[in-house]
C-alpha cells in the first residue's frame, strides 16, 4: 500500500430563483411500457419517446427506472436492429445508443410496479431497480399499454386497477416518498386510471377519457406494425423543443394534444395539485436541473493524515497451478 | 332429483311419461337433429370470418418481391431438367439451386414397403433447403413445401410451384427481418415423401411398424410453427383454391385460412373454397342452397379421413397447414389473372404475417365448418346437430331399461316364472362379436404376409375376398346364439348395443364431425327399429333393414353412386363393374392408409362399427313368443303391491 | 483557470496510471468464414496484480469497481457471464475463440467456506442491476452443479475440485440488446470513447448472425513463477457478420462497425488488431503493420496485424478472386438437439453428436433439464450407427418439482465418422395456472446442452489457451489437447397450455354439478321419508288448500 495524494475541487450549490418550491430537490421518473409482443410496438416506442426527453433534459439514468415488458429493437423481426422508431420517416432513433432498462421482459407484473412504488423491494434488489425517491423528489410516472375502464392490462395476463393505483400513491404519501407527481397515461380510456386518487399534489393527464380509445398515429408499412400513439407522438414532438433553460411551463404540456390532432380528448386532473400548472416550469417534471455556480476563488484545504499502512505480512510463497482443462476419463471413480 | 336413488323403488313421473313417449320423443329429435343440421348454411346460423389473432397484423406491410424474372426462368429450367428426369425428382439441380441461393441444403431417402407383399420396396428422396433466420437462434420455423410431380404423374403437374419457392428463397435469403427459421421442402411421391419427412423430422413413427422407413434428417429448424404448401399448376393463376381438410378430419386453426384467403384477395385473385367462390344472391333459398352444397362437399371430403393434399400431414403434429392451389382456368368469368410476381406476393404476405407471430395459433377456432370462404360455422352451432340424433340413442336405451326394470318388478309380484338373464352370456357374446372383429380388421395383413401361395394374386384377389369372405361368415353368428330366444337377454344386449353405438358416434363426431354425422344420420334410425319382436314379418323387416345398413354395403352403395355420377354415360352393367373395382380398391386404399399414415377409419369400422353392427343384427334375430308378459302397457304400480313385496 | 483544471487532471490520471498495477490490453481478431461470413472478436483484458483474497476492492483505480464489490462480497473466486443472441453454427464457422449458448450462461465459482447458495442468489440479483438483464430469475430450481464439465480456468493452490462450491445456470429467454451493451461497455477503463471500444456501435453490432458479450473474471499467475495471484478481467464480444445482410462480400471497418478508429486508448498498454487471412486470398488496405504465421497442432495460421495509434485506422478487405469458392472441412466435434414425439402426452430429448474425426473422442455431455420437464433415466439410450454405446458414467440428480431441475452429465466415446444419438423420454405435465408465463403459447425454453471435450486436433480452433490470456498468446500454442465447450440449440417446448379466458365458466360448471350432486345426498341423508296413500285429488279441494295456506301466512 502506498501513499494517496488526495485532489478536492468544491463546488457550492446556489439556489437559483425560479425554484420557487423549496421543497423540490430531486428528479426521478417511473416509465412503464405494458404491453407484449411484436404487434404492440408502439407502446415501447411511446415509452422510449418520454426516456429519451426526460434524458435528454437532464434526469441521470440512475435516477430512472425504465420498465419496457418486450423487446422491440433487437427483436429478429425488426428490419432496423437495434433502433426504435418514432416515425415511418426514421426521424428519431428513440432507443439510441446510451439505454439502460431496469425492468424488462417478464419481471414487468404487478407485483413488482407496485412494490417499487412503494418501496417493499426484497432485499439484494440491485439499486438499479428501486425507486429511492425521498419527501422532496418530483416524480414523473408514465404508463402506456392497453388500458380499459378502471384497469391498465400487464403483459395481457393480468390487470392493474385505478384503486389499486391510487392506493400505491398515497402509500407513497404516507411514507414521504414524493414531493409532486406528474401522472401521464397513455392508453385507451386512460381518464379512468386517474379518477381515484385521493392523495395530494399529483398532476394527472390521460390521452383519452372514459369511453374513449387512443388512436395510434401512423403505420410504418416497411416494418409492418403501427409505430407510435398519437398522444406520445405530439408530446414527443413538443418535448423535442424544450432544452434544459427552457421557460415552458405544464400548462402548455398539458395542452400539447388538442381534439383535432390526437381524436380523442385529453384528460387532465389538476385538483389534488395545489400549483397552477401555467407556473410550473415544465423542467420540474421532465429535467433535472440543479444550478450550478462556480466559485473563482480557491480555499485552502487540509490534507488529511494519511494512514500508514500495516507492514506487509511475511511473504509466504505459495504454489499456484492451473487445473488440466479437462477430466481425465480413465481416472474417474463412479 | 332423483339422481342417486335407487331406480327400481319406483317410477317417478318423468320416467313414466318418457315409458310413455319414448319412441315419439326419439322420432322428434332425430328429424330436430337434421332440421338442424340443414339450418346450419342459412347465414343467420353463421357468421362471417374474422381474425382472433391481433399479432397477424395481415396485410399491413408493403410487399418487396420483385424475383419474377428469377422465377420464370427457374421454372423454364426445370421443365428443362424435367425431361431429363422423366419420373424422378431431379434432386441434383435442385440442391445446386438451393446451394446457390445460400440455404443450408440437405436430402431425405426414405423408404416404403407395401404392406401386402413385404418383398416390395419403393425408395424416395426428398429435398429441403433451410433458411437461417438472420438474427435468430433455429428454435422455431415455418415450412413451405411442394410436392414434386413428374412429367408421368397422373395429377396436374406442380413445376410453377418449385419455381416460384425458389425465387421466394433468393428474395427471402436478403431480408433481415425473420424471425424464423424457413424450411423449404420438396417432397416426392406425394403424401407419402410428406409423411415420411414429418416422421424423420420428429423422429417417430406414425403407421404400423416397418411399412415406412423413414430415415433420418440432418438438418432442422426447430419446432415448425406452420406450413404452407403450394400445388400450382401453371405461370399464370386465374383461381387460387385453398385447400384444409386434413388427416383423419383434423383442420387447421381458422386464423391460418383467414389469412391465406385475405392475401389472395389483396392480390386480387379469384380466391375459391371447394372449388366455389363467394356467392351473392337475394334469393336466400339460392345462397342457403350454395352454402348447403359447399358445407356437403367439405364434408364428404372430411368424413373419410383422408387429407386432400400434404398439408393435412402436418396437423397430428401440432403444425397448422393448409395448401394452395393455384389453377389457370377459374370458375369466374373475366377474372384477374396473376402472373409468377402475384403469387410471390401473396407467399410474401402470409409468411411476413407468420413471421409477426410470437406465440403459436391458439385464439380462433380448430373445429369448424366452412359453407363458403368467408363464412364459418363454429363447433358450438354444429355439434347440437348430431347430438340431437345420438341422444335418442341413450333415450331409447334409458327408456329399455326402466322398462326391463318395471318387467322384473312385475314378475316378482306376480311370481311367474321366466328364464333368468344370463348376464355372463350377454357379456361373453358381446365380447365375442369385438373379438371377431378384431380378426376382421387383422385378416388383410395376415393372409398376404403369410400366405405366401397366394402372391401370385393382385392384390385385389387377396386382400378383399378373404375380407368379404370373413364378413359374409359373420353373418351367421346369430344362428350359433341359442338364446337369441331369450327376451329379456336380448333386450339387455340390445340395451348395450345401442349405448355402445351412442358412445362411439359422440366421440367420433369429436374428432371428425363429418365422420360422425353421416354414420348417426344412416345408422341411428335402423338402430331406433331393430328390437326384439313378436312379429315374423317385424322381425324380417329387421333384418332386412340392418343389413342394409351393414358398413361394406353401404360403402358399396355410395362408391355406386359416385361411379354414375363420375361416368354417366356408361351402360348399367359397366358402372356396377367399375363400381365393384372401386370398392374393393377403397377398401385397400383404407388399409394401406392406416398403415402407412394411421389413419383411423379402417380400424374403427372393422373394430367398433362391425361388431356393433353384430350385435344389432343378433337382436334382430329375436322372435320371442307371445304369452310372455307385455309390458308395452304401462301400469302404476300400486301400493298394494310395494305392500305385498313387503 | 481552465488551463490550470485541465492539467490538474492530466497529472491526476498519470498518477493513476502509474500508481496501478497490472496491464490493460485490448484485441480485435477478425476472421473471414468460409460461409460468406465474417467473425470478428473483441477481447479487452484488465489484469491487476493484487492477492484477490485479501484486497478489499475499496480503491479500484481502473479496475471496475462494480465487479470488484461483487467479487469481494460474494466470495467470488471466479466468474463466467455470457449474453448471447443468435446461435452459432459449428458445422460452417468452426470454433469460437469462446463458446456461448443462445441466452444467458453464469457460471461461478465460490471461495471454499463460504455460504454458496446465499451468495449465488444474490450474486444473481446484483448482475441483474448491473447489466441490466433479468438474472434475477437464476435461483435454484435452474441452478445445478456441473462434476465434470466444467474446471476453473484460473489457477489454484491445491489440485483438489470440490464441485460443491461451483454454480451454473443459464437462461435460454433472454435477450441481449444496447441496454445490456450500455452498462458492459461502463466497465471498460476508456469506456466507449477511444480505442477499440469505440467501434461497438449498437445500431451496427446487433445487425449480426450472432452477437455474444461476456465477462469473465479469474485469479492468474501474475508471473512465469506462479508464486502470487493477479486478478484478471476479460470482457468479451464476439459477431458474426453475413455478407448478405452487409451487402458486400468487402468488408471495412467502418462496414462493419460505422467508423474506424480514432485514437488509441492511453490506458491500454497493447492495443492490436488481427486479419486471419489463411487461406484467403484479400488484399488489405492500408498494409499491415506485421505478419504473424501462427502453427498450432499442425494447423498453420496466417495473420495481419495492426497496432492501433493515435492515428484514424480503417482496414479495408478486397478479395481478389470472386470465383475462388474455398473448400469447408466441418469441425471434428459438432452437436444438434432437438425434440422427438408428437402430442402432448410424451417426448424425447435427442442430442446428436457428430464426429467427424477419423479416430474416436471421449467426451462430457452435460444437460440442464428445466424441473416441469419429468425426463426417465431408465430410457437414456445412447447409439451410433445402430449399436448401443454403453456410457462410462453418468451423473444424475432428479429434478424435484419446483425445487431443482435434472442435472445430467453423461461422460461417453463417440466412435470415429458417425453421428451419436443420446436419447432420453419425458412426459408432458400440466403447471399449475400462476406458472405460465405471460405468453403462456409460446412454449417453454429448455437451454442447451454443453458437450465438453479435449480435441486431438485444432482444425477450424481460435481458443486462448488456459494459461494465456491474450489472443496473441494462442499463436503457436501447441498443447496436447485442445479444450471445446460445444452448445447446442435451445428447444421450445409447447406444454399443454389451458384457456385463460375459460376460469369462470370452469368454475361456475365444477360448482353446478358439485351442487347437483350435494343436493340428492343432504336429501337422502337428512330426510326422513314417509309413505303417503295417493289418491287422486280433485281439483276444488287444491285450491281448497290452497286458499287455506294462503289464510295461514297472512296470519302469521
Amino acid at each position: 500500500m502506498h501513499l494517496l495524494n488526495v485532489y478536492f475541487f468544491l463546488f457550492s450549490i446556489s439556489v437559483v430563483q425560479s425554484f420557487s418550491n423549496k421543497n423540490h430537490t430531486n428528479n426521478w421518473a417511473v416509465l412503464v411500457d405494458t404491453s407484449r409482443f411484436w404487434f404492440n410496438y408502439r407502446h415501447v416506442a411511446n415509452v422510449l419517446s418520454i426516456y429519451r426527453s426526460v434524458k435528454r433534459l437532464g434526469i441521470p439514468d440512475s435516477q430512472i427506472i425504465l420498465m419496457i415488458a418486450d423487446d422491440m429493437a433487437c427483436n429478429p423481426r425488426n428490419p432496423r436492429p437495434g433502433t426504435v422508431f418514432n416515425n415511418a420517416d426514421q426521424h428519431i432513433n428513440v432507443y439510441g445508443d446510451d439505454v439502460e432498462v431496469d425492468y424488462r421482459g417478464y419481471e414487468v407484473t404487478v407485483e413488482n410496479f407496485v412494490r417499487l412504488l412503494t418501496g417493499r423491494l426484497p432485499p439484494g434488489t440491485p439499486r438499479s431497480k428501486q425507486l429511492l425517491s425521498d419527501e422532496g423528489s418530483n416524480v414523473l410516472i408514465y404508463l402506456t399499454g392497453h388500458g380499459g375502464d378502471g384497469f391498465l392490462k400487464f403483459q395481457d395476463s393480468e390487470e392493474i386497477t385505478s384503486q389499486e393505483m391510487a392506493d400505491a400513491l398515497e402509500q407513497m404519501w404516507q411514507k414521504q416518498r414524493y414531493n409532486e407527481i406528474f401522472f401521464m397515461i397513455d392508453t385507451c380510456q386512460a381518464a379512468s386510471m386517474y379518477e381515484r386518487f385521493y392523495s395530494p399534489n399529483i398532476l394527472a393527464v390521460g390521452s383519452s377519457l372514459v369511453g374513449e380509445d387512443s388512436l395510434s398515429h401512423h403505420v410504418d408499412s416497411s416494418i409492418g406494425v403501427y409505430i407510435i400513439d398519437r398522444y406520445t407522438y405530439y408530446a414527443l414532438e413538443f418535448l423535442e423543443k424544450v432544452n434544459p433553460q427552457s421557460d415552458k411551463s405544464m400548462g402548455e404540456f398539458l395542452k400539447v394534444c388538442p381534439k383535432s390532432v390526437c381524436i380523442s380528448t385529453v384528460g387532465v386532473r389538476k385538483d389534488l395539485f395545489n400549483r397552477n400548472p401555467d407556473n410550473v416550469p415544465i423542467t420540474d417534471f421532465f429535467g433535472s436541473i440543479r444550478p450550478v455556480e462556480v466559485l473563482c476563488d480557491l480555499s485552502n484545504v487540509t490534507l488529511l493524515q494519511s494512514k500508514q499502512l500495516s507492514q506487509e505480512e511475511a511473504f509466504k510463497p505459495k504454489k499456484y497451478r492451473y487445473i488440466d482443462p479437462i477430466v481425465n476419463f480413465n481416472t474417474i471413480k463412479s | 332429483m332423483g339422481l342417486l336413488t335407487d331406480p327400481t323403488t319406483g317410477q317417478g313421473k318423468f320416467i313414466k311419461i318418457l315409458l310413455k313417449y319414448y319412441s315419439y320423443a326419439c322420432m322428434l329429435l332425430y328429424i330436430g337433429g337434421v332440421i338442424w343440421f340443414l339450418a346450419l348454411a342459412y347465414p343467420t346460423m353463421n357468421a362471417n370470418t374474422y381474425f382472433s389473432e391481433n399479432a397477424l397484423l395481415p396485410g399491413l406491410v408493403k410487399s418487396q418481391f420483385r424475383e419474377d424474372r428469377e422465377a420464370a426462368r427457374y421454372h423454364e429450367e426445370l421443365l428443362d431438367e424435367m425431361n431429363k428426369y422423366h419420373d424422378s425428382i431431379p434432386y441434383s439441380w435442385l440442391l445446386a439451386k438451393f446451394n446457390q441461393i445460400g440455404l443450408d441444403t440437405y436430402t431425405h431417402n426414405f423408404t416404403l414397403t407395401s404392406p401386402f407383399n413385404r418383398k416390395d420396396k419403393f425408395s424416395g428422396k426428398n429435398v429441403y433447403g433451410i433458411l437461417r433466420a438472420p438474427r435468430g437462434s433455429s428454435s422455431e420455423a415455418l415450412v413451405l413445401s411442394t410436392p414434386f410431380r413428374p412429367s408421368t404423374s397422373a395429377h396436374p403437374p406442380t413445376a410453377p410451384s418449385v419455381a416460384i419457392m425458389l425465387a421466394f428463397a433468393k428474395f427471402a435469403n436478403r431480408e433481415k427481418y425473420w424471425a424464423k427459421d424457413i424450411i423449404f421442402l420438396i417432397t416426392e411421391h406425394e403424401q407419402v415423401g410428406v409423411q415420411a419427412w414429418l416422421e424423420a423430422y420428429y423422429g417417430v413413427s406414425c403407421g404400423s411398424e416397418n411399412i415406412l422407413d423413414h430415415g433420418d434428417l440432418r438438418g432442422r429448424g426447430g419446432a415448425i410453427q406452420a406450413a404452407i404448401n403450394l400445388e400450382l399448376h401453371s405461370e399464370r393463376i386465374g383461381q387460387m383454391d385453398i385447400k384444409i381438410e386434413g388427416l383423419n378430419g383434423q383442420l387447421p386453426n381458422l386464423d391460418l385460412f383467414n389469412l391465406a384467403s385475405k392475401m389472395c384477395t389483396k392480390e386480387g385473385v379469384y380466391q375459391t373454397f371447394k372449388n366455389k367462390g363467394p356467392f351473392y344472391s337475394r334469393k336466400p333459398s339460392k345462397e342457403w342452397l350454395n352454402y348447403f352444397r359447399n358445407m356437403l362437399s367439405m364434408m364428404g371430403t372430411q368424413a373419410t379421413g383422408i387429407p386432400n393434399g400434404n398439408h393435412g400431414l402436418f396437423h397430428r403434429f401440432g403444425i397448422q397447414a393448409l395448401t394452395l392451389e393455384g389453377f389457370e382456368q377459374s370458375r369466374a368469368k373475366g377474372s384477374n389473372k396473376i402472373w409468377f410476381v402475384g403469387t410471390g406476393r401473396i407467399i410474401e404476405g402470409i409468411f411476413r404475417s407468420l413471421n409477426n407471430l410470437l406465440e403459436r395459433f391458439h385464439q380462433s377456432f380448430f373445429f369448424y365448418l366452412l359453407p363458403s370462404s368467408d363464412r364459418y360455422i363454429s363447433i358450438s352451432i354444429y355439434i347440437p346437430s348430431v347430438c340431437l340424433m345420438i341422444g335418442t340413442m341413450f333415450i331409447k336405451a334409458c327408456a329399455r331399461w326402466f322398462k326391463l326394470q318395471e318387467t322384473s318388478c312385475k314378475e316378482m309380484s306376480t311370481e311367474t316364472h321366466s328364464p333368468p338373464v344370463r348376464i355372463d352370456k350377454i357379456i361373453t357374446t358381446f365380447l365375442v362379436t369385438h373379438f371377431f372383429g378384431v380378426l376382421v380388421s387383422n385378416i388383410p395383413q395376415f393372409m398376404s404376409r403369410y400366405i405366401t401361395s397366394l402372391s401370385v394374386y393382385e392384390t385385389n384377389v387377396k386382400v378383399f375376398y378373404p375380407l368379404l369372405a370373413c364378413l359374409v361368415q359373420l353373418l351367421f353368428i346369430p344362428l350359433f346364439i341359442r338364446m337369441r330366444h331369450c327376451r329379456k337377454s336380448m333386450e339387455l344386449l340390445n340395451i348395450l348395443a345401442m349405448l355402445e353405438l351412442g358412445t362411439v358416434l359422440i366421440c367420433i363426431s369429436m374428432n371428425n364431425f363429418s365422420l360422425g354425422f353421416f354414420c348417426a344420420i344412416i345408422s341411428v334410425p335402423a338402430a331406433l327399429l331393430v328390437n326384439p319382436s313378436s312379429c315374423r314379418i317385424c322381425s324380417y323387416f329387421q333384418r332386412f333393414l340392418w343389413f342394409l345398413v351393414h358398413p361394406l354395403i353401404i360403402l358399396t352403395v355410395a362408391v355406386m353412386i359416385n361411379t354414375y355420377f363420375l361416368f354417366p354415360e356408361e351402360r348399367m352393367k359397366e358402372i356396377v363393374i367399375r363400381g365393384w373395382d372401386a370398392t374393393q380398391q377403397s377398401v385397400i386404399f383404407s388399409i394401406v392408409d392406416s398403415m402407412v399414415y394411421g389413419n383411423w377409419l379402417y380400424g374403427v369400422v372393422t373394430n367398433i362399427f362391425i361388431p356393433n353392427w353384430l350385435c344389432f343384427w343378433i337382436v334382430s334375430f329375436c322372435v320371442f313368443k307371445e304369452d310372455e308378459i307385455d309390458t308395452e302397457k304401462t301400469e302404476d304400480i300400486t301400493d298394494k303391491d310395494i305392500k305385498k313385496t313387503n | 483557470m481552465k488551463c490550470l483544471i485541465v492539467s490538474l487532471g492530466i497529472l491526476f490520471i498519470c498518477h493513476l496510471v502509474h500508481s496501478y498495477e497490472g496491464t490493460i490490453t485490448e484485441e480485435l481478431l477478425i476472421k473471414p468464414l468460409y460461409s460468406e461470413q465474417v467473425y470478428t472478436h473483441f477481447q479487452f483484458s484488465t489484469k491487476w496484480d493484487i492477492d484477490p483474497d485479501k484486497e478489499t476492492f475499496r480503491h479500484s483505480p481502473l479496475f471496475p469497481r462494480p465487479l470488484g464489490e461483487i467479487v469481494q462480497r460474494f466470495d467470488i473466486q471466479e466468474l463466467h457471464v455470457t449474453l448471447t443472441s443468435g446461435l452459432w453454427r459449428y458445422e460452417k464457422w468452426g470454433y469460437p475463440v469462446k463458446d456461448a449458448a443462445t441466452g444467458v450462461e453464469v457460471l461461478a465459482w465460490f471461495k471454499p467456506g463460504s455460504d454458496v447458495d446465499k451468495n449465488w442468489k444474490l450474486l444473481a440479483n446484483s448482475l441483474s442491476g448491473l447489466l441490466c438483464a433479468s438474472l434475477n430469475f437464476i435461483d435454484n430450481t435452474n441452478t445445478i452443479k456441473p462434476e465434470f464439465s466444467f474446471r476453473p480456468r484460473g489457477i489454484l493452490e491445491s489440485n483438489l475440485l470440490n464441485n460443491s462450491y461451483v454454480r451454473y445456470a443459464n437462461l435460454p429467454h433472454e435477450i441481449v440488446c444496447t441496454e445490456n451493451l450500455t452498462p458492459w461497455k461502463k466497465l471498460l477503463p476508456c469506456d466507449s470513447r477511444t480505442g477499440l471500444a469505440s467501434l461497438l456501435n449498437s445500431g451496427h453490432i446487433h445487425n449480426t448472425r450472432y452477437h455474444s458479450i461476456g465477462l469473465h473474471l479469474r485469479p492468474v499467475c501474475r508471473d512465469k513463477s506462479c508464486e502470487s495471484m493477479s486478478l484478471e478481467l476479460q470482457q468479451t464480444v464476439s459477431l458474426v457478420y453475413d455478407y448478405l445482410i452487409l451487402g458486400t462480400k468487402n468488408w471495412s471497418l467502418r462496414k462493419l462497425f460505422g467508423q474506424g478508429i480514432n485514437r488509441k486508448c492511453v490506458l491500454v498498454s497493447k492495443s492490436d488488431v488481427y486479419v486471419d487471412t489463411t487461406n484467403q486470398d484479400i488484399e488489405l488496405e492500408p498494409p499491415p503493420d506485421e505478419t504473424v504465421t501462427s502453427v498450432r497442432g499442425g494447423q498453420v495460421t496466417t495473420l495481419q496485424k495492426y497496432i492501433v495509434s493515435n492515428q484514424f485506422l480503417n482496414i479495408y478487405a478486397k478479395f481478389q478472386n470472386a470465383d475462388l469458392v474455398s473448400l469447408n472441412l466441418p469441425p471434428p466435434l459438432h452437436a444438434n438437439q432437438y425434440l422427438s414425439g408428437y402430442g402432448q402426452e410424451r417426448g424425447g430429448i435427442v442430442t446428436k453428436i457428430y464426429n467427424n474425426h477419423w479416430k474416436q473422442i471421449d467426451v462430457v455431455l452435460m444437460q440442464n433439464i428445466p424441473w416441469f420437464i419429468p425426463i426417465y433415466l431408465h430410457t437414456l439410450k445412447v447409439t451410433a450407427d445402430g449399436r448401443d454405446i454403453k456410457p462410462i458414467q453418468l451423473r444424475y440428480i432428479p429434478a424435484r418439482q419446483r425445487e431443482r431441475p435434472t442435472y445430467l452429465e453423461v461422460l461417453l466415446t463417440v466412435p470415429a465418422r458417425t453421428a451419436t444419438s443420446v436419447v432420453i423420454d419425458f412426459d408432458y405435465v400440466f403447471l399449475k395456472w400462476q406458472e405460465y408465463p405471460p405468453d403462456a403459447n409460446f412454449g417453454f425454453h429448455i437451454g442447451s446442452a454443453v458437450i465438453s471435450s479435449y480435441l486431438p486436433v485444432a482444425r477450424n480452433y481460435t481458443a486462448v489457451p488456459w494459461d494465456g490470456s491474450l489472443i496473441s498468446d494462442s499463436f503457436n500454442a501447441s498443447r496436447s489437447g485442445y479444450l471445446v465447450e460445444v452448445r447446442t440449440e435451445n428447444l421450445i417446448i409447447t406444454l399443454p397450455t389451458p384457456d385463460f379466458s375459460m376460469p369462470y365458466n370452469v368454475i361456475c360448471l365444477a360448482c353446478t354439478v358439485v351442487a347437483l350432486a350435494f343436493g340428492p345426498l343432504h336429501n337422502i341423508t337428512t330426510r326422513k321419508l314417509i309413505l303417503k296413500s295417493k289418491r287422486k285429488v280433485l281439483l276444488i279441494e287444491r285450491i281448497k288448500k290452497f286458499l287455506f295456506s294462503l289464510k295461514k301466512t297472512k296470519t302469521e
